[in-house]
């Protein structure tokens, strides 16, 4: 038995670049007679900061409930460093530190307490590398407090802290900024970046796609229980159309001017049928103003042609593609419930 | 198996800090505290009350008014009914037993004190603590979210139920000692210290509605206690082992306290109507009164015997701790 | 950190020992209830008693010493204190000393009970420590043989021949309990409550009150012989007064009954 440890330290220590560091395959979930998950495959590799975006309600939380052994998948395999997870459940536990949901720590415990407690039961895990993980995240100053008096983004810290106690080769985070301040976010951004260059593998999951796009090198899109994309973030962005509110008058004119002038490229979301309330989704004004679809690159022109028919420009605003955006895309406009 | 497949003991000792930190096992300890005086003082007001009345502390002349209250009831009233007719006869021969033997029934001191709180306490009183601490063992980490991080540790899960499994059957001994510390440390400050030495009668046993006194035997106190303790040990095991189940399967210690309250108190309740309903004698609450057959009273459903109550309470316990392994070790965490 | 290893430490320690000691416990109580032999007999051990026997009487004060049939012990006295407590109200008030009554009568005891239990148990030694002994006794057994049989026959006369017949072997049973009283407590005001008439009304040749009369009249003669013994007789104000004193079961005394004894008796105890 000893001997095996051994080998799987060794295999450990030298990262195998073709093997992934975690393999989804196929994964499938039902509970009593209905599919929650109805396909979910990817891989991530060693260092790599892996996104899983979908709406609250898409399977993020189950998908991950059976990467970490929470929940056991009804087809479908799941491989860590090589491991199957149902049949070698605890080997490839030992690779995996991970936050599901919530840090949901023992409130009654310091923070040390709950270190010591996870440290327990890991194998040589002691106080210094408890020490050394507060000292990660930086938590020294109230580490021997109750987590009780903990606020979010301390018990998220903690919460880091704890999956990263036994050395892990993956890092699983449900929805880590959830609830933080934007300093806090933009710290976790960084923290998240750092750890993957230190060669650990991160696979966080949002609903946020600027926060995605922040953070992340690829990126797997769920919904309804499926994964419906997968590719490099800058790739996926790329592909969306951007949209653009302007606010001018008399407004009327231009509704009617900028699909006559520009009949392919800028396309009036209001004439293409869309409500004012899915209009107010997009930006909270742009069904003041007018909410078009088109390229950035355009704008001079447009400005132009507006200019010259005598309509004033009061702003411009460029919105960022949103997870909407790309959902209204790659599930042909099906929206999000 | 694996290096990560290591011992209990760290589990234990993590199941033990929380146990303590939780401050259930604090609070059973106060209300051991504040409940023993007062009952306690209770006796107390007896032991003077029959004193004033009788103007002696004479055991003997005690018990044989006693007899007389019981044979009196028993004679002047016909409506009582069957099993507790039964029942007082039955007192009434074992305290004439003693008048014979010449063998106080009930010394005024805090060893005996302890020994009858025992007695009392193991029906229902002590089964609630026990079910106060292990209500929560499962279904307090299910509420609190903890349970996602507990089970994502490279251990096995059947490991982790296991170390709470003997950590709640330490506290378990830990509250019925305490229990025995406390009544005698508290009621011996109210009776005296001394009688770990003095006789008790034990070994009576019924068969039938009559009496066996064969096998009656006066053993010290000291040895009486510890075969009494002994017992209620074993019933409270046998609750904690059920509560665990319980706690397993509800998802809110509130539904787990509750459901385990339901159980006991409708157990203590049919206990004392059970003795017509003759399958009662199989459900566990009927048969946690362990130490009737120490002391030799009428068991609720008339015709226990001590090999009987033992085998439905630890087939009970077991098929408890079967279906709580095979639920945690299987079921999905979904909440 | 500190304080986390010794919460375990100590509770751990303390878990482990006490669930061995209860272990052992179970097992000595299984092994023990389930194999009895092994112990010596109750009945070797019996004079080792540790118990320190207290002398009985040793708070200052009256002791009585109660004995007999359902009269002494009060049935149908709404208070249900009876005449003894009664008694024992009205000597504290007298005295202004403390009265303790040890009341061993028994419901429905015939004059064979009460000398069986004389003669076997350890009332006697009661008797001893007592300084006034109250008994009523006699009753039962004159009901016994005088009340109808219960053959289902609807005549409800009294039997009043099959008393008179029985009476001469109760009365040498009293005699009897008297005498043994009497040598147990000869320092003791000992006093006899006699017999009164349940059934007035049910006794058109007056032959039931003759019965109890000659039971009382033989009482009296038999206390006699003691100076420290008297006969309470209570059977006039029954006569005249029965439908005040009797309880609703139209055989005990009520309270207002024992009230009118517990008067008489301290007119003898005073």
């Amino acid at each position: 038995m000893a001997a095996v440890t051994r080998m799987t330290a060794v295999q450990a220590a030298e990262p195998a670049f073709e093997q992934p560091v975690l393999s989804v395959q196929g994964l499938k979930k039902r509970i009593r007679d209905k599919w929650i998950i109805k396909g979910v495959s990817f891989d991530i590799g060693a260092g790599e900061v892996f996104g899983f975006l979908g709406p609250n309600g898409a399977g993020k939380t189950t998908t991950i409930r059976m990467l970490v052994g929470l929940i056991k998948p009804t087809e479908g395999t799941i491989h860590v460093c090589g491991m199957d997870l149902t049949k070698r459940t605890n080997e490839a536990l030992s690779q995996i530190g991970c936050i599901v949901e919530n840090p949901e720590l023992y409130g009654y415990l310091t923070g040390w307490e709950n270190l010591e407690h996870f440290a327990r039961m890991l194998p040589d895990v002691g106080p210094d590398r408890i020490r050394e993980v507060t000292a990660i995240v930086g938590m020294d100053a109230r580490i021997h407090d109750k987590v009780r008096t903990y606020s979010l983004g301390m018990r998220q810290r903690l919460g880091i802290a704890q999956a990263l106690l036994g050395r892990p080769r993956l890092l699983i985070l449900d929805e880590p900024t959830n609830g933080l301040d934007p300093q806090g976010i933009k710290e976790m951004r960084e923290f998240i970046r750092q750890l993957a260059a230190g060669g650990l593998s991160v696979f966080v999951s949002s609903h946020l796609l600027s926060e995605i796009q922040l953070m992340c090198d690829r990126v797997a899109i769920i919904s309804h229980g499926a994964v419906i994309a997968v590719g490099g973030v800058a790739d996926l962005i790329r592909q969306e159309t951007e949209r653009v509110v302007w606010h001018v008058s008399p407004r009327q004119e231009a509704v009617q001017l900028l699909p006559a002038r520009f009949p392919k490229a800028v396309r009036v979301l209001e004439e293409e049928g869309m409500s004012k309330q899915e209009l107010a989704e997009l930006a909270p004004d742009a069904w003041q103003g007018i909410a078009t679809e088109m390229s950035a690159e355009r704008i001079p022109d447009v400005t132009q042609a507006l200019v010259q028919e005598g309509i004033r420009i009061f702003s411009v605003t460029i919105q960022n593609p949103t997870l909407e955006d790309l959902f209204l895309r790659v599930t042909e406009g099906k929206r999000i419930e | 198996m694996s290096s990560w497949s290591f011992g209990l003991y760290p589990l234990v000792c993590n199941e033990t800090i929380k146990m303590m930190r939780k401050r259930r096992f604090l609070v059973i300890v106060l209300i051991l505290l504040v409940l023993i005086p007062i009952f306690s003082y209770a006796q107390m007001r007896i032991s003077q009350e029959s004193q004033k009345q009788l103007g002696t502390s004479d055991w003997r002349l005690k018990t044989e008014q006693q007899v007389k209250e019981i044979t009196n009831r028993l004679s002047g009233s016909r409506t009582i009914p069957g099993s507790w007719r039964q029942q007082m006869e039955l007192q009434v021969k074992q305290l004439q037993y003693a008048l014979d033997k010449n063998i106080n029934p009930a010394t005024p001191n805090g060893v005996t004190f302890t020994r009858e709180f025992m007695i009392n306490a193991i029906g229902l009183f002590l089964p609630l603590m026990v079910a106060v601490i292990a209500a929560d063992l499962v279904s307090g980490e299910q509420s609190a979210g903890t349970i996602k991080l507990l089970l994502t540790r490279p251990v096995s899960r059947w490991r982790i139920l296991l170390s709470k499994l003997l950590t709640l059957i330490m506290f378990t001994s830990l509250i019925v000692l305490l229990t025995g510390i406390f009544c005698y440390l508290i009621g011996g400050g109210f009776f005296g210290y001394r009688g770990w030495t003095e006789p008790v009668l034990s070994g009576f046993r019924i068969i039938g509605d009559q009496l066996d006194t064969s096998a009656v035997r006066a053993i010290p106190q000291w040895r009486f206690i510890l075969m009494e303790f002994g017992l209620a040990w074993f019933s409270c095991v046998v609750v904690a082992c059920l509560s665990l189940m319980v706690s397993v399967l509800v998802r809110s210690t509130a539904a787990a306290m509750g459901i385990m309250m339901a159980a006991l108190i409708a157990g203590s309740i049919l206990s004392a109507m059970a003795s017509s309903w003759h399958s009662a004698k199989y459900l566990f609450m009927i048969n946690l009164q362990t130490t009737d057959f120490l002391t030799g009273s009428q068991t609720p459903v008339p015709g226990l015997t001590i090999g009987f109550s033992l085998a439905v309470l630890g087939i009970w316990a077991l098929a408890g701790l079967i279906i709580a392994f095979a639920v945690f070790t299987r079921r999905d965490i979904l909440n | 950190m500190k304080r986390t290893n010794l919460t375990w430490q100590l509770t751990g320690l303390a878990g482990i020992v006490s669930m061995a000691v209860m272990l052992a416990g179970f097992a000595w109580a299984v092994i023990s209830l389930v194999h009895p032999a092994g112990a010596e007999p109750a009945d070797q051990q019996a004079v080792s008693t540790s118990a320190p026997m207290s002398a009985p009487g040793e708070a200052q004060g009256i002791h009585i010493l109660a004995l007999g049939d359902s009269l002494t012990l009060g049935i149908g006295d709404e208070k249900g204190e009876g005449y003894a407590g009664k008694v024992k109200n009205l000597l504290r008030q007298e005295s202004k000393q403390e009265v303790y009554v040890w009341n061993m009568a028994v419901s429905g005891a015939k004059t064979t009970d009460l000398l069986n239990e004389l003669e076997s148990s350890t009332l006697l030694s009661y008797a001893e420590q007592a300084d006034i002994i109250l008994f009523t006794i006699g009753g039962n057994d004159l009901n016994q043989w005088a009340m109808p049989s219960a053959d289902g026959t609807e005549d409800l006369q009294m039997n009043y021949e099959e008393a008179r017949q029985h009476l001469p072997e109760a009365s040498a049973r009293l005699k009897r309990i008297m005498a043994i009283l009497e040598q147990h407590a000869p320092k003791a005001r000992i006093v006899y409550v006699g017999l009164y008439h349940p059934y007035p009304d049910n006794d058109p040749d007056r032959i039931g009150g003759y019965i109890i009369q000659q039971w009382n009249a033989e009482s009296e003669q038999l206390a006699n012989a003691y100076p420290n013994m008297v006969v309470v007789p209570i059977y006039d104000f029954f006569q005249t007064k029965w439908s005040e004193y009797l309880f609703a079961d139209h055989y005990h005394p009520n309270g207002a009954g024992y009230a009118e004894i517990a008067a008489r008796v301290m007119q003898v105890i005073r």
